[in-house]
């Protein structure tokens, strides 16, 4: 009987590893069914957003900011000549900003950022639709030569198919009317009138979208990187690539790091 | 934007209106910032104060207790909070509700409106209705709001301004509701607790909500992203119940906001304006220059001034003095009369008018005189008036003296008033507000999404001093999660109406205010901005973030929900 006992006692102990390993089969299939859910479930989202996006093309351009634009015309820094809203702006992703090459307080700061931006934001844009445009506030002495010598000493370039990027004068009178038209000018007029206070400001926009912003480009770089792909994109890729990477951040960051 | 363009097909109505329209038409333009292009002026004609006033419907709960959540469509989950249900200035203390949240659902989407009389317009509402719905709630009731963004190209990020809420759901503007996402807003409607109990005098009454969302909050807002939040307490809802407050339907919010239209109907805005919105048109709980018909009787109401950049001085035409409950979110330690209400944007002012003796047609009028988006004329101290003003809302005065109207009169108690004394204050911290090279700074530094700038300790208080170093600027500067209590304005002791508890403090050019302020119950992140909505845009706005030890220099965030 004793023996019986244990044989038994044996069976019944093998018999539910054999139902507890069954039972993890069982919970692991469950778990990796659910995760491919939860990924259908996300790329369903990202679907209907992306649906959405493609509904916002109705914008009529009567009520686009940049029927507000003077369609001026500028010559960038091989003589070409291009019509400010005609050839720069129109349906596009658009990064303004003004400078002049003899600048010696934030122009090259701003230079070197969007050139960087160029490049870190070529990888998300396609290139046709986004395109750069730095303005002249100079225009007397800042000729498509001085411009050209300008970008060399920048040393930019055009190579690997990144973005345009015009260097552009143009009569003075009218780029005044353009700067005024972008917002970027001071309320108090000897302000204003101070070359050497101009806006260090970025402004871009997605001209489709009628979406615009301006922001310092002293801030921090990802940050402002992230502001651009977020107000000038097309799709939620574009948009919300860099949202979605610090989603994945852990959501409490380290307390004791200290900034400076 | 998918709500701009199209109301195309309305002209003709806009036209037959103008046709029909008598007296009272719109005519000169307030409006004189930029260059006049088009779109700056609104073209249509309408006859004034013809359209009743409404007030917006009251938001009803869903269900009690939150659903679950689906993982990817309202992947945010809730507050830290809502899962370990204690405050973290003290986490012995559990908050002091123990019954299951109330849930409420709201969409956020386009939709139509009728603010100007027979013209369709575009909106962007909550709940599709602008202004969005009224929510009434009690203090200690916490509650679960899920928020869906069906606004296509909108970051959305909704703020409770004047509440006491979790980091979480306080509308940080990078804490996003993505367009097709949804978020669950968690809010407690905490009391902050003094010495171990809960502070009656903390308990808010004014709130309003509103988009928060980084770099579109004017466009956002002045689409229509804006609603009312009224608290009630066991106090307040003592002094409706026994008749020393009107209480509903002679309680009422009204929202002021200046918007210009475009030919077809649509909102003017220019995103490249990056002044301050200001409008050409008053349009009051979403019409244009309304009328409301009222009894003789006492009426409370609760005025906000929604515009993004235009501030008010508010009085009655036939100069009779507003009764003064309270400014911002909080009540006053008595009722007290003010001749005119100065209003910077976000600015609340709850109020008795005795309409028991007025004439029988009376006007709400602004004079303060604003060309552009600084400001207004003048000074803080010495502002531009012009007698008569605008006029802004129509009352007409119905019918015979009522006797059962509201007992309240000048020195009636309201709400206990515990001041913050100096021997409180644990630290100093002066912030600087500067216009340089066409952007906004603090302290000579640009806002960073990820920075702390000041790290106070949970359940310390702080004297905070504000400068306004830009010339002929004014700063409207909130502070999220607490109210604060000015000390003093250039030196000198705060007019009446912004000596008790506020949540924004009127910037002029050149002022410097100075505060006390108590950090309690929630962990950070929270900002504090301009709210001078363009500047705001333009990112005029810094974090702080309350924590156990309270570390003097800079820090990350603590937490972050983007």
């Amino acid at each position: 009987m004793k023996k019986f006992g244990f044989i038994a006692f044996l069976l019944a102990g093998s018999a539910s590893v054999f139902l507890m390993a069954l039972q993890g089969r069982e919970a692991l299939r469950h778990e990796s069914a659910q995760s491919e859910n939860v990924q259908q479930l996300q790329s369903r989202n990202e679907a209907r957003v992306a649906e959405l996006s493609i509904d916002q093309f109705v914008a009529e351009d009567g009520s686009r900011s940049s029927a507000r634009f003077p369609n001026i015309q500028l010559v960038d820094q091989s003589g070409r000549k291009v019509r400010f809203y005609d050839d720069v702006v129109r349906n596009r992703c658009v990064c303004i900003n003004f400078f002049y090459t003899q600048c010696d307080g934030s122009c090259p700061g701003t230079t070197s950022t969007i050139k960087k931006l160029r490049r870190d934001l070529a990888a998300q844009f396609e290139n046709d639709a986004l395109v750069f445009i730095s303005i002249s506030l100079d225009p007397e002495n800042d000729q498509p030569d001085a411009l050209e010598r300008y970008r060399k000493a920048y040393r930019i370039t055009d190579e690997n198919e990144l973005p345009d990027w015009y260097f552009a004068t143009g009569d003075k009178e009218e780029l005044e009317q353009l700067r005024r038209s972008l917002g970027l000018y001071e309320l108090d007029a000897t302000r204003d009138a101070d070359k050497t206070e101009h806006a260090a400001t970025l402004t871009f926009g997605n001209d489709r979208l009628n979406r615009w912003s301006a922001l310092p480009v002293g801030m921090d770089y990802e940050q402002l990187k992230t502001a651009m792909c977020r107000m000038m994109g097309n799709s939620a890729r574009q948009r919300y690539s860099a949202v979605s990477q610090l989603r994945s951040l852990p959501a409490t960051l380290p307390g004791s790091l200290e900034m400076d | 934007m998918r709500v701009m363009g199209k109301a195309r097909k309305t002209r003709r109505g806009a036209l037959k209106s103008g046709i029909a329209a008598l007296g009272g038409l719109m005519s000169v333009p307030l409006f004189t910032g930029r260059e006049k292009v088009r779109g700056e002026v609104t073209p249509i004609k309408y006859q004034k104060f013809a359209q009743n006033m409404p007030v917006p419907p009251v938001k009803q709960p869903v269900a009690i207790g939150t659903p679950p959540w689906e993982v990817g469509d309202c992947f945010h989950g809730v507050a830290p909070e809502y899962f370990d249900r204690r405050t973290a200035e003290d986490p012995s203390v559990e908050f002091p509700q123990l019954m299951p949240e109330i849930y409420y659902e709201m969409s956020i989407r386009a939709s139509m409106a009728e603010i100007l009389p027979g013209i369709k317009t575009p909106i962007m509402g909550y709940d599709g209705i602008y202004p969005g719905p009224t929510f009434r709630t009690r203090s200690c009731q916490p509650m679960v709001v899920r928020q869906h963004n069906e606004l296509a190209d909108s970051e959305l990020s909704t703020h409770l301004h004047g509440g006491h809420n979790p980091s979480h759901s306080d509308g940080y503007p990078n804490f996003y509701i993505l367009p097709g996402k949804s978020r669950d807003y968690f809010y407690t409607n905490t009391i902050p607790r003094l010495d171990g109990v809960p502070d009656i005098s903390e308990c808010p009454s004014t709130c309003w909500y509103h988009d928060h969302g980084m770099d579109i909050t004017a466009e956002t807002c002045v689409r229509g992203l804006s609603g009312f939040y009224l608290n009630y307490d066991d106090l307040e809802l003592n002094l409706i119940g026994q008749n020393v407050l009107p209480g509903d339907p002679y309680d009422i919010p009204i929202v002021i906001q200046d918007r210009t239209f475009n030919a077809d109907g649509t909102i003017f805005f220019d995103p490249l304006d990056h002044n301050g919105y200001l409008g050409d048109t008053y349009v009051v709980n979403g019409k244009a220059f309304p009328k409301f018909h009222v009894q003789r009787r006492k009426y409370r109401f609760r005025f906000l001034n929604g515009c993004n950049a235009r501030h008010f001085e508010l009085r009655l035409s036939n100069k009779q003095q507003f009764l003064g409950l309270g400014t911002d979110s909080w009540l006053y330690p008595q009722a007290f009369y003010r001749s005119t209400l100065l209003m910077s944007p976000a600015k609340r002012a709850d109020v008795v008018i005795d309409f028991t003796n007025a004439p029988s047609e009376l006007y709400l009028e602004n004079i303060l005189e604003q060309n552009d988006g600084r400001g207004p004329n003048g000074s803080l101290s010495d502002r531009d008036i012009k007698i008569p003003g605008t006029q802004v809302l129509k009352f007409v005065v119905e019918g015979e003296k009522r006797p059962d109207s509201a007992t309240v009169e000048e020195g009636t108690k309201l709400r206990p008033h515990i001041p913050i004394t100096a021997e409180e204050v644990s630290t100093t911290r002066v912030f600087e507000f500067h216009r340089r090279k066409g952007a906004w700074q603090i302290n000579q530094e640009f806002f960073d999404e990820f920075k702390a700038n000041a790290c106070p300790a949970l359940g310390s208080a702080e004297r905070w001093i504000l400068r306004n170093g830009s010339g002929g600027w004014w700063h409207p500067i909130h502070m999220h999660l607490e109210s604060h209590q000015i000390q003093k304005i250039d030196g000198k002791i705060p007019p009446m109406s912004e000596r008790f508890k506020v949540d924004t403090s009127m910037l002029g050019p050149n002022t410097e205010v100075e505060m006390f302020m108590k950090f309690r119950t929630f962990k950070g992140p929270f900002v504090f901005h301009c709210h001078n909505l363009e500047h705001e845009d333009m990112r005029m706005m810094f974090v702080f973030d309350p924590r156990a030890d309270g570390p003097l220099k800079n820090q990350h965030i603590q937490q972050f929900h983007p």
